[in-house]
């Protein structure tokens, strides 16, 4: 999957691109996400606002992520809509991400400035 | 009796999983035409972990044969229901009661994978199993008010 990155602050902003993180896309997700944190960024804001569904494989993925980070970095979740919402809340790992639905919202509450 | 097509589709699928979102795509487009999205959206998704669990657990059967999945799609004015026919290893017994346990503060708990049963228990209304010697057959039925 094509992801496109920016930087924020100290975070790296991650945006997948196409609309579904499922079985299909999580292998590559994963994949890419390892060797972001292996290029040393433990501080991350994952930006789903491409992404129009997301299954249990995709939330595992993002878990994997989550773990590979480690309690020392930050992973943020940002771009949820009602529907990519549901299944961190079906799930509970609602309660596990800091969540956001917009990516400006999430690095506003994080303190990074943004320029126009 | 007459079958009307635009209610019901069947769909023969090769064990890949970009096959598995062909499927899942059709169940949410039939089910959008008379339900809302959200549950049209539910649907799509227990179809994608069910195909997904099938599709992972192996592409050949017991005796090496090709994995064949059919997918019976059906809406109806108060229901969508899917049966998925598969000749792969099955979901063991143990499994289908899906519950899911970690702590949220807890990192090491969370769990990465084998989330896809409980998913569907959470979103459908029924859950039909039988595993009857080479075939695995599961019937999902969501009842809606459209």
């Amino acid at each position: 999957m094509d992801i496109n990155t920016a930087t924020a602050g100290e975070f790296l902003v991650v945006s997948p691109q196409g609309e579904r993180l499922d079985a299909h896309a999580a292998v590559s997700f994963k994949e890419a996400m390892s060797q972001f944190i292996s290029d040393g960024n433990s501080r991350i804001v994952l930006d789903l606002g491409q992404i129009t569904f997301i299954d249990s494989s995709g939330l595992g993925a993002i878990v994997t992520t989550l773990k590979r980070i480690g309690a020392d970095g930050k992973l943020v979740v940002a771009g949820l809509t009602d529907k990519t919402r549901s299944i961190f809340e079906l799930t509970r790992m609602d309660r596990v991400f800091d969540i956001h639905t917009s990516l400006e919202g999430a690095l506003e509450s994080l303190g990074v400035e943004q320029t126009a | 009796m007459t079958i009307d097509t635009a209610n019901s589709a069947q769909m023969r699928l090769a064990p890949e999983l970009v096959e598995v979102r062909v499927a899942g795509t059709r169940v949410r487009e039939m089910s959008e035409a008379l339900f809302s999205e959200k549950d049209s959206g539910q649907m799509e998704l227990c179809v994608v972990e069910a195909l997904t669990n099938i599709v992972k657990h192996g592409c050949t059967d017991a005796q090496g044969r090709p994995v064949v999945i059919d997918v019976n799609i059906e809406v109806a004015d108060d229901y969508v229901r899917v049966q998925i026919d598969d000749n792969g290893p099955g979901i063991p017994a143990e499994n289908l009661n899906a519950t899911l346990n970690f702590d949220p503060l807890n990192l090491d708990s969370l769990p990465e994978g084998g989330m896809g049963l409980f998913v569907i228990t959470q979103f459908v209304d029924d859950i039909s199993y039988r595993h009857d010697g080479d075939s695995n057959i599961l019937t999902l039925t969501k009842r809606l008010e459209s």
